[in-house]
């Protein structure tokens, strides 16, 4: 199954292309497996955030798909639900920010293609490359580094400037969320499947969050999603999601 | 458990019947046409626009807009009804690949750029692309492809493009393009349709066949093992090359006014060729590149960034002959031209070197920091000399 | 019911197994080639569970930064072995300039995108005379990784300590550790 060539990748001799998306899909499928219970959030161990009174927080679009699982086991997006689901997780993410009495901004990204495109670019796949490193390092069972093993110290840096510049705000979110839903013929094969003793698979929720501390860029608090129910098409279903991955958020 | 077998067996004769038996076909999009958000088309061009806005941020996006203007303007020429839903992003990447997104996105790689010698021909590689976007092929694909799954239950593994090698997961759906391409029969369709549309304009349709002789002529050479990623997504260049042939023939009697744009073409990307043929050599595929700079080469005899090309082509394999023949393309490409690059006497350095002729790779590295004396590696340059000397 | 995933074994050998493992800043062999001194814990990437010709170790995850050692490299081999891959080969005649080149055919084979090669310039691996240049290139997301590179051909075999990082801040943050594994390097 393994293929060198996806070898070179975790193994860091090239490149760091992770997708963090697959990963975090991954992750939660073989936490499954092992009978793990859902990993922990974690907080920066460089140094405690002082959030201060009513800070700002700059929130980044969520990455969100929503997908049908088709009977033989593919994802096949779906535009209609991932348009709704955004409405939802909009309106999800304003409500639990605002319990958290902390003022929000919402990222817009910068139109013309240019140098300060790019360069805001590369913020945004640095934190692709963080994220996926620490679903990798700290959610993966027996993937741990040692010489993190008490410690949670990643960061941006400050690549975060241009950010904290363009919006002013102390702090920034990004949300990933993925949802799929399984399709008739899928519940059908899983019906024959659980009738013959044999495994099934449905659809899964995952996803994570990270707070990044735009002064410092340093992660500051990070956590992860996965459930089986769940719907992220709904209202309650966001609101749920939301909670869940935001509600204990230290600000 | 029951055994996978006989699992999957059930499950075929279970869903068999409720499974899709054809996918029908789909009609062509209409121009200005978006699929119902409601639809899987939907769903494919929501995966691509965020595959496309990540190509606008990857610096990978060739961006003057002269060869912008002229890429695009060929595809309005050929399909003036869906210009305005089409987008070209000309790619900085060697090797010869083009592609088609279902919402209208499509890449052409500079390496493809860098192969082709007029207009005719690009104009046949956009017109093949563009068909593929006419008949939705992207969207049949996809359909084909989940119905024949749904009838199995099989988990694909994949880490698709980069991930953590032993973890997989459910297969999802990346770029149609990048995992699954279309399909020989698609190909084909894209090949007759593209043809059709590119002689439709007016350009010489006897320039769409040879495409696929270069094609043919590089895959012979490549130093590349056959089934490689290169091989795979050429697979049949040949019978392509003999079906458009027939094709032309069919046309019979061709007039004397058929675009060939040799001229316009060559004036847009020729100052672009030595970038081009950097990234070409950086492959280290010399079999296959040598290929293509002679042909280059026929076309353009005495330029000296082809022979310079040559020449690094010739240095790096450093098979039996080959460091001699190097000198001889360097030696010409000092004589032929006053547009060869000074690495050129830095590269006849290194083969005397290499061949123990000392003395003279003094004197051609010498050469080499007269003419450029702030190189980048003049300190390895001056530490040669100080061994040589 | 219990759910689970039809396959993987893979994850089943992992569960198992844990392929990466602390580095002591201590004097470390690498092969039978050279010694390093780490003055820092790394992490280490286990080459059985995961076959590479180079040692890599990496500080912060394998996505940000690291360190690759190519360690008696001998003639007509390459630098990595990806399958159904050819990649450029090391000849024992090179000179710095073609061990550079080889070394960004190597990467750009190996998928990392616009790669670039400077100021290659003389210095020394150990006793021996040797060579290094800085690269950048691009992950195929776009993300700019930067790369320095220590060389030397010692007895007809090639030896690389190189180091990579993420342009945005993750390539910066270990420079000088790594400075002074390529100054303390020997020769075994």
């Amino acid at each position: 199954m393994t293929t060198s060539s996806n070898c070179a990748a975790i193994c860091g001799r090239v490149f760091s292309v992770f997708s963090a998306g697959r990963f975090i899909a991954v992750l939660g499928a073989g936490l499954l497996i092992s009978g793990c219970v859902q990993p922990s959030s974690y907080m920066t161990t460089i140094g405690a955030p002082t959030p201060g009174s009513s800070p700002k927080v700059l929130i980044m679009t969520p990455d969100v798909e929503l997908s049908v699982l088709t009977a033989g086991g593919l994802l096949e997006p779906n535009a209609e639900w991932t348009e709704t689901a955004k409405q939802h997780l909009d309106v999800s993410l304003s409500e639990v920010m605002s319990g958290k009495s902390v003022t929000i901004a919402s990222y817009e990204k910068i139109a013309d293609v240019g140098p300060e495109s790019l360069t805001e670019a590369q913020v945004l796949k640095l934190h692709e490359a963080v994220g996926s490193t620490i679903l990798l390092h700290k959610y993966r069972p027996n993937m741990g580094l040692p010489t993190k093993k008490d410690k949670f110290d990643w960061t941006l840096g400050g690549s975060v400037a241009s950010l904290q510049k363009r919006y002013d705000a102390d702090y920034v979110i990004f949300v990933y969320l993925r949802d799929s839903f399984s399709s008739p013929g899928r519940v059908a094969a899983n019906i024959v499947l659980a009738a013959l003793g044999a495994g099934v698979q449905g659809g899964q929720q995952t996803g994570y969050t990270s707070l990044v501390d735009l002064k410092t860029g340093d992660v500051v608090w990070f956590n992860t999603l996965f459930s089986e129910t769940g719907d992220l098409r709904t209202e309650e279903g966001s609101q749920r999601a939301i909670k869940n991955l935001l509600g204990k958020a230290p600000l | 458990m029951a055994g996978i077998k006989g699992l999957t067996a059930l499950l075929i004769i279970g869903l068999g019947l409720s499974a899709c038996a054809s996918t029908g076909d789909v009609k062509p999009i209409a121009p200005g046409e978006r699929p119902e958000i409601s639809t899987d088309e939907a769903g494919l061009w929501m995966q691509v626009e965020r595959a496309e806005e990540k190509l606008r941020s990857s610096g990978k996006v060739v961006t003057d807009p002269e060869l912008n203007r002229y890429v695009n303007g060929i595809v309005c020429r050929l399909e003036p009804d869906y210009c305005q839903d089409i987008r070209v992003y000309v790619v900085n990447a060697a090797g010869f690949n083009a592609s088609m997104s279902p919402n209208g996105a499509m890449h052409v790689w500079t390496g493809l750029l860098l192969r082709l010698e007029n207009e005719a021909q690009l104009a046949n590689v956009l017109s093949h692309e563009l068909a593929h976007y006419r008949q939705r092929h992207s969207v049949q694909r996809w359909r084909d492809i989940r119905d024949k799954t749904d009838g199995l239950v099989f988990f694909q593994l994949t880490t698709a493009m980069v991930g953590v090698a032993p973890l997989g997961t459910l297969m999802a759906l990346a770029t149609l393009d990048s995992i699954y391409g279309f399909s020989r029969d698609q190909e084909q369709e894209a090949d007759d349709l593209g043809f059709e549309r590119m002689t439709a304009a007016g350009y010489d349709p006897r320039e769409a066949p040879r495409i696929w002789g270069f094609l043919v002529a590089e895959k012979e050479a490549s130093d590349a093992p056959k089934g490689s990623l290169f091989t795979a997504t050429h697979p049949q260049s040949e019978d392509r090359q003999k079906r458009l042939d027939q094709q032309v023939q069919e046309l019979g009697d061709l007039t004397n006014d058929l675009i060939l744009g040799a001229e316009n073409y060559t004036a847009i990307t020729r100052r672009f060729r030595s970038e081009w043929l950097e990234d070409e050599v950086k492959v280290a595929d010399f079999g296959r590149s040598i290929v293509l700079v002679d042909r280059l080469l026929e076309r353009d005899p005495g330029a000296g960034d082809l022979l310079f090309a040559k020449g690094e082509l010739l240095r790096r394999r450093g098979k039996e002959a080959d460091l001699d023949a190097a000198i001889e393309v360097y030696q010409s490409a000092m004589i032929s031209s006053d547009d060869y690059p000074p690495e050129v006497h830095r590269s006849i350095a290194l083969v005397h070197w290499t061949q123990g002729q000392n003395v003279e790779a003094l004197a051609a590295f010498e050469d080499y920091l007269n003419k450029n004396p702030n190189a980048d590696d003049h300190l390895i340059i001056r530490d040669y000399i100080s061994q040589l000397k | 019911m219990r759910r689970i995933l039809l396959v993987i074994p893979f994850l089943m050998i992992l569960a198992s197994c844990t392929p990466i493992k602390l580095i002591e800043p201590a004097p470390q062999k690498v092969g039978s080639a050279y010694i390093i001194h780490p003055t820092i814990a790394w992490n280490g990437l286990d080459n059985t569970m995961f076959p590479s010709i180079s040692e890599n170790w990496t500080a912060d995850g394998f996505g940000l930064n690291g360190i690759d050692f190519w360690h008696d490299i001998e003639n007509d081999k390459a630098l990595y072995d990806h399958s159904g891959k050819e990649y450029p080969k090391f000849r024992k005649d090179m000179k710095a300039t073609e061990v550079q080149e080889l070394m960004v055919s190597s990467l750009t084979k190996a998928g990392a995108e616009n790669v670039q090669a400077t100021n290659l310039r003389p210095a020394k691996f150990s006793t021996a005379d040797g060579f290094r240049f800085d690269m950048t290139y691009s992950a195929t997301n776009g993300l700019h990784l930067r790369r320095m590179v220590l060389a030397a051909i010692v007895e007809e075999k090639l030896q690389i300590i190189s180091y990579w990082g993420t342009e945005a801040h993750y390539f910066e943050l270990h420079v000088d550790e790594v400075e002074k594994i390529m100054a303390s390097v020997e020769l075994i």
